[in-house]
């Protein structure tokens, strides 16, 4: 049997949750990573849209990730920690990766601009593992010939857009949606993808919302690469969203801090 | 190294620490400070209009009502009134107008709420006459002509509801047949001018609050998830700022009238995300709302102020009632 072909698509070349699935991708009998495609950090385009985006929390969000890759471990939770040994993980990019593996690799500005399209068709994925929460047009969906897998920090269909880590607690839904992860395949809305599978995570031992947070990365790694062993094994099953406004769940956007502050303190209300 | 993490996470923390309710706060005892300092020194202003103001700002503050020969509201304000929506309709659209600021002012005071103007039937034919020769050329996506009609009525409706101008029913079919023009996802679309329709939306919202199952609803929830993304996403300072050529009190004031709206959204449609993204969006206008001066003097630029200031006054107060009963 042929091995599958997967992309990985990540926002960053550190970014840990790419370079874990890289490296069980690797790992995987069945499973051949054909190429890896990360944005530039460093693009004026990239910037000046971050910028509309979160405005001066930019510098924050720059400041926090030079200092995350300078191995400061207060940003890294003793789960991860361990969990980035035991595994293994040695390289810090995935640039490194591709050095060692020979595997194809490329920086751009735009997941959708002609250059990545061009080098996507090169790689002619089955796969494509959506890393981080781009935007990411027809043109690029087309073209894996299975399609374009992502993990989503909520719970689908209830819980799309941002912030979903918070909303539920916020909401005080945390009993009946619960919180978790979704993995779904991605089409050209928000999070409106056929559903593959759902990942609840426990939040009983959770002291803060940054213990909370720790937790999905490890549960997202694990639930992505569940996803590329049912594709490989032929054992997936989809549940379609309904795609009408009113039935469709609602989209969420980031979270004031005040709004923050009050899921923390319903998330130590909630043990 | 351990001093310069230090440095860093201090830096941090101070670029992340954001407005704090507290700022607002200041901001907003200080403004109604102002306001009150307005009041003392234009008490004795003779003009009918002026006096109006005055005793409504003064009651909308502190509760009381000025003593000021009971503002003439009853006879000559209401003949003011009457005249002006028979006879300069179209300067309704401007905001640097005081009977414009006077009747925002009036329908922001709960005690009003259950005013009816009571206008003349032949003042009412005279405006309804008025508002069909502007209907015929209203558009949210026309030409200048075109869409300040559709701003006058956009305020006349909802001063009508509010005021008991003309027949709630009539409001309705206006309503109606403007919202058969304009698809919801097309309200705030990036090209779209947006001034003008936080009146409208106000209208819809008065009307589904009144009936829950009302015709407007599902047309009104649409609306207003396409509100929010255009706030959450495009999150300029004043949303009207970016497309719009209007004064930056004007846009100031607009914006705030559409947050008092996604809270009143937020409420009626027991949703959240409204009330997390007019925090936001308060957070946004912060910087421009310290800058605000209302002095003593009896200039429209100050009336135009106090009208900003009671405003945000009033989004803050329902937004920190709102957040309070999540604790």
């Amino acid at each position: 049997m042929k091995d599958i072909k997967v992309v990985i698509s990540s926002p960053i070349d550190t970014n840990l949750y790419a370079l874990l699935v890289n490296h069980l991708c690797l790992k995987e009998k069945g499973v051949s990573v054909s190429g890896i495609i990360t944005l530039k950090t460093l693009s004026f385009k990239r910037i000046n849209s971050e910028y509309k985006r979160i405005g001066s929390l930019l510098v924050v969000k720059i400041l926090k990730k030079l200092f995350a890759n300078n191995s400061d471990k207060n940003f890294l939770s003793k789960n991860m920690d361990n969990m980035i040994s035991s595994l293994g993980l040695k390289q810090k990019s995935l640039k490194a990766f591709s050095d060692d593996h020979a595997t194809p690799f490329i920086k751009v500005n735009d997941l959708n601009n002609f250059e990545t399209i061009t080098f996507l068709k090169m790689c002619k994925p089955d796969l494509v593992l959506s890393i981080g929460s781009t935007i990411i047009r027809k043109s690029f969906l087309e073209i894996p010939s299975i399609g374009v897998l992502n993990v989503h920090m909520g719970i689908l269909p209830e819980y799309r857009g941002m912030g979903v880590t918070e909303w539920p607690l916020i909401e005080e839904r945390a009993n009946d949606i619960g919180l978790g992860v979704t993995l779904h395949f991605m089409d050209s809305g928000v999070d409106t993808g056929p559903i593959i599978k759902k990942q609840k995570i426990n939040i009983s031992d959770c002291q803060s919302l940054h213990d909370l947070e720790s937790k999905y990365l490890i549960e997202m790694v694990s639930l992505m690469l569940d996803g590329v062993r049912m594709v490989r094994d032929k054992k997936l099953t989809l549940e379609p969203q309904k795609n009408n406004e009113i039935d469709m769940g609602r989209q969420y956007y980031s979270t004031h801090n005040r709004m923050r502050k009050l899921a923390e303190k319903r998330l130590i209300m909630f043990k | 190294m351990s001093i310069s993490k230090d440095v860093i996470s201090t830096f941090i923390n101070w670029l992340e620490r954001g407005v704090k309710v507290e700022n607002h706060h200041v901001i907003q005892k200080k403004l109604l400070k102002e306001t009150l300092s307005y009041i003392q020194n234009n008490i004795n202003n003779i003009e009918i209009i002026n006096q109006a103001f005055i005793s409504q700002v003064n009651q909308l503050i502190l509760g009381e009502k000025l003593n000021i020969n009971d503002f003439g509201f009853k006879k000559n304000f209401r003949t003011i009134l009457t005249s002006k929506l028979n006879n300069d309709i179209n300067d309704l659209q401007r905001d640097d107008d005081i009977i414009n600021f006077f009747m925002e002012i009036f329908i922001l005071n709960d005690k009003n709420q259950n005013f009816k103007l009571n206008i003349s039937e032949k003042s009412q034919t005279l405006i309804k006459i008025n508002i069909k020769k502007l209907q015929e050329t209203a558009s949210w996506h026309g030409t200048r002509s075109e869409i300040n009609a559709a701003q006058v009525i956009s305020k006349l409706s909802f001063y009508s509801l509010n005021m008991g101008i003309l027949e709630k029913d009539y409001i309705e079919s206006i309503l109606k047949k403007m919202i058969e023009s304009i698809s919801p996802y097309q309200w705030f679309s990036p090209s779209s001018e947006i001034y003008g329709k936080s009146f409208f939306l106000r209208s819809l919202i008065f009307l589904c609050i009144a009936d829950p199952k009302h015709y407007f609803y599902d047309y009104l929830k649409n609306v207003c998830e396409h509100l929010l993304r255009r706030m959450e996403i495009k999150r300029e300072r004043t949303i009207l700022s970016t497309n719009d050529n209007f004064h930056l009190s004007t846009c100031l004031l607009e914006q705030l009238r559409l947050n008092k709206f996604v809270l009143e959204s937020g409420v009626f449609f027991n949703d959240l995300r409204f009330l997390n993204a007019v925090m936001k969006s308060n957070d946004r206008i912060y910087n421009i709302m310290s800058k605000i001066k209302i002095s003593s003097k009896p200039t429209l630029n100050n009336i135009s102020n106090i009208s900003i200031a009671l405003h945000y006054n009033d989004n803050l107060c329902l937004q920190e009632k709102l957040y309070g009963s999540l604790k």
